[in-house]
């Protein structure tokens, strides 16, 4: 007779749709995973021990190498784990430009998680779009700081320097055309019966399991709780801010796709009141040269990247180096949910459920 | 000459009264309900509490931990329902307990942020909150890879993000930042 | 009396099968996926759609390497992932290519710690260099443009040196 036994394959990782260097272990009955075992660790770079040899403002740089995809976030949270560390006041006009310039990062960051998600489940049409409007963001954040990736644009204390002339009108201009665009993509996807099909019913997550497991951002939104820190634990200037949360009912992809879609039109509404309300003044808080904050003294910052919470832990022993930097990444933790959002599905959902949870692996690895 | 008397030297300064360090603004001590609790029902587990930019730092002791985070857990005024990071420091200078233990709890109910320490040895482990906390586990997989704490309890520690043969622990103190030469295979 | 005297009948040309097989192999250079970080970004952005990789021939991301020209090893490589990196280059068929994209895979990049590999060069033999933090889409194609011509210099009468 015939016998059947489970079949145990690797995927990656060197594999087109795993986002980076990651490897999974599946275990399959068939085609349908008994269990996944995700392994990572290709791409640590060791960069918690880096910034403890780095001083303060040194560390900045490197945290735009973590999560890739969204730099400004990265740099934002270790920037304002420094500035609670030492007890810095932000001048009012650095904090809306800092909300400005987070949220157009969100934008640019659901950009590429949409096209590479459209891309490893079959649709190469979106890539080729939301690639189109990324490189317009792009465009905005090199004219801004100069650099189209990583940017190491915050300083401790505010910002390096002002809008350019005419940024803010460039700005304006694409954010008028965004809303056109981004029903552009709805209209390849969201009715898309196949898009439907791959999506609905994959991952489908509770809540109460979701926290457990630690997943933040629009991972544990999908499941129905508005879990937000710009919400729940304001920085900056959020507070002030009239912007909605969005929640899905069920749980699945499909949930976890609408929301960043409507996050991305949540962002353009932040910064349109952001630049109405800009203040005047300095943008530069006066921080000490040498920055040496007293030994003992410790700090957590939490702010919501694209991805979820991005804290920053610091510990301080008195000298102008860090004693040790924790960056707790948003991808670690939703990269934790993968086995139990995969199971009883099958391996191409695999694809979708690691677009969904949108990792990026020079976060989660560090 | 030699007998007129020398000019008597001027007698020292008195000393400058010691200056009383002022206490720093951002150490002081902020009302927390959560601590409150913990302290009326597990007072016996806290051993020092201090306070940074309005959070709270408890330390406890190791053996009350399971219980201690299962409490603020599920206590009703405390409800930290996520665990956001843990992670693990080395601190050579305390030769007693040397390895530390961070957990940075957050109430997404009460938003209230607090953070436990737990201190320990290479040798005693600690018990693991995976069971409170799913996502604990990884993040002490990251603890053991990179300080070398053990965990009691949990459901598998191994390495995460070194290889698996790796042989030290790269995050304490005396582990030097480009690695040890005999770390390496051929290829830094 | 060259070739030149001839009377060629239309639509037949003469040159060398050295220049006729460089310039086949150098514009249709298929890559290989092999983005490990942020360098894998602006590859992507190279390859999308306004700075298009595939009018030069390279549209193609291929997945496997057994099908795949062009190793572009784009981020950085780290201890865990380096024998890995060797095994997918020894499954890539001849003629292949190896270029270094970002600074990491270059010479190590910012990052001098004891899991982080100080350049691919300790691992493959790399033909070329492109340095940045990442390099820019544009910068990478300058360094497509100078792969390809290395490529047109190569000469199939001698053989090639032993690529290890």
């Amino acid at each position: 007779m015939y016998q059947t036994s489970e079949l145990e394959i690797n995927m990656g990782p060197q594999h087109p749709a795993t986002h980076g260097v990651l490897r999974l272990v599946l275990k399959l009955d068939g085609e349908t995973i008994v269990e996944v075992r995700p392994v990572i660790g290709y791409l640590h770079r060791g960069v918690e021990k880096l910034s403890e040899n780095r001083g303060y403002r040194s560390v900045t740089p490197l945290t735009d190498r973590l999560d890739y995809c969204a730099a400004f976030a990265e740099n934002h949270s270790y920037v304002g784990a420094v500035e609670k560390l030492i007890g810095v006041e932000v001048p009012p006009r650095a904090r809306t430009m800092r909300v400005v310039l987070a949220e157009l990062q969100r934008i640019t960051s659901h950009l590429i998680w949409l096209a590479t998600h459209g891309l490893d489940i079959g649709a190469m049409t979106i890539f080729l779009y939301a690639f189109r409007e990324r490189e317009k963001c792009l465009d905005l954040f090199e004219g801004y700081c100069g650099a189209r990736l990583t940017y190491n644009a915050l300083r401790i204390g505010g910002l390096a320097q002002e809008f350019p002339d005419g940024w803010a009108v460039e700005l304006k201009r694409f954010l008028a055309e965004l809303p056109t665009r981004i029903e552009q993509y709805e209209t390849l996807l969201t009715g898309n019966r196949i898009w439907r099909q791959r999506t609905e019913g994959v991952g489908v997550i509770d809540a109460q399991t979701a926290l457990g497991l630690g997943l933040t951002g629009p991972t544990l939104r999908g499941s129905g709780v508005d879990y937000d820190v710009r919400k729940y634990a304001p920085y900056e200037n959020y507070g002030e801010f009239d912007f909605d949360i969005p929640i899905g009912s069920k749980g699945d992809t499909y949930d976890r796709y609408l929301i960043r879609m409507e996050e991305m039109r949540q962002s353009r509404r932040i910064i349109l009141q952001a630049l109405e309300r800009m203040p005047d003044g300095p943008i530069l808080a006066k921080v000490a040269g040498r920055i040496r904050p007293p030994s003992g003294a410790e700090a957590y910052f939490m702010t919501e990247s694209p991805r979820g919470e991005m804290s920053v832990y610091l510990v301080s022993d008195g000298s102008d180096k860090p004693y040790r930097v924790r960056f707790r990444s948003p991808c670690f933790n939703n990269l934790q949910g993968l086995p139990a959002l995969s199971k009883g599905h099958m391996v191409a959902d695999v694809v979708a459920l690691i677009g969904s949870i949108d990792i990026v692996l020079g976060c989660v690895d560090r | 000459m030699s007998d007129q008397e020398q000019p008597k030297p001027p007698p020292p300064p008195a000393p400058a009264p010691a200056r009383e360090k002022a206490p720093d603004p951002l150490a002081a001590e902020v009302p927390s309900p959560a601590l409150d609790r913990l302290r009326a029902v597990h007072g016996g587990a806290v051993r020092e509490v201090r306070f940074w930019a309005g959070m709270p730092l408890v330390e406890v002791g190791r053996d009350q931990l399971q219980a201690v985070m299962t409490f603020l857990r599920d206590d009703p005024s405390c409800r930290f329902d996520h665990l956001s990071t843990c992670f693990a420091t080395d601190v050579p200078e305390r030769a007693a307990e040397p390895l530390e233990m961070t957990y940075c709890l957050f109430s997404w109910p009460t938003r209230q942020l607090l953070a436990i320490k737990v201190r320990t040895t290479a040798e005693l482990p600690i018990p693991t909150v995976s069971g409170v906390w799913p996502s604990a586990d990884w993040n002490e997989r990251e603890a053991w890879d990179l300080v070398g704490i053990r965990f009691e309890g949990h459901p598998n520690l191994t390495r995460i993000l070194l290889p698996d043969d790796w042989q030290g622990h790269p995050l304490r103190r005396d582990y030097p930042l480009e690695g040890r030469p005999g770390d390496h295979k051929v290829y830094r | 009396m060259g070739l030149s005297d001839w009377e060629l009948p239309p639509g037949v040309v003469t040159t060398t099968v050295d220049s006729v097989f460089n310039w086949a192999r150098r514009s249709s250079l298929w890559p290989m996926t092999f983005g490990l970080a942020c360098c894998a970004i602006e590859m992507m952005a190279a390859g999308a759609s306004r700075f298009d990789l595939d009018r030069f021939g390279m549209g193609i991301f291929r997945a496997t390497p057994r099908q795949s020209d062009l190793m572009i090893v784009a981020g950085s490589v780290t201890e865990k992932m380096a024998p890995l990196i060797l095994r997918l280059w020894e499954q890539m068929p001849e003629p292949k290519w190896c270029m270094a994209m970002g600074i990491c895979a270059t010479s190590g990049g910012p990052f001098p710690t004891y899991s982080h590999v100080q350049g691919v060069d300790r691992i493959v033999p790399v033909d070329v260099y492109v340095p940045g933090c990442p390099p820019r889409p544009e910068a990478l194609i300058y360094g497509l443009m100078k792969l390809q011509d290395k490529i047109q210099r190569e000469t199939l009468a001698r053989k090639r040196v032993s690529r290890g």
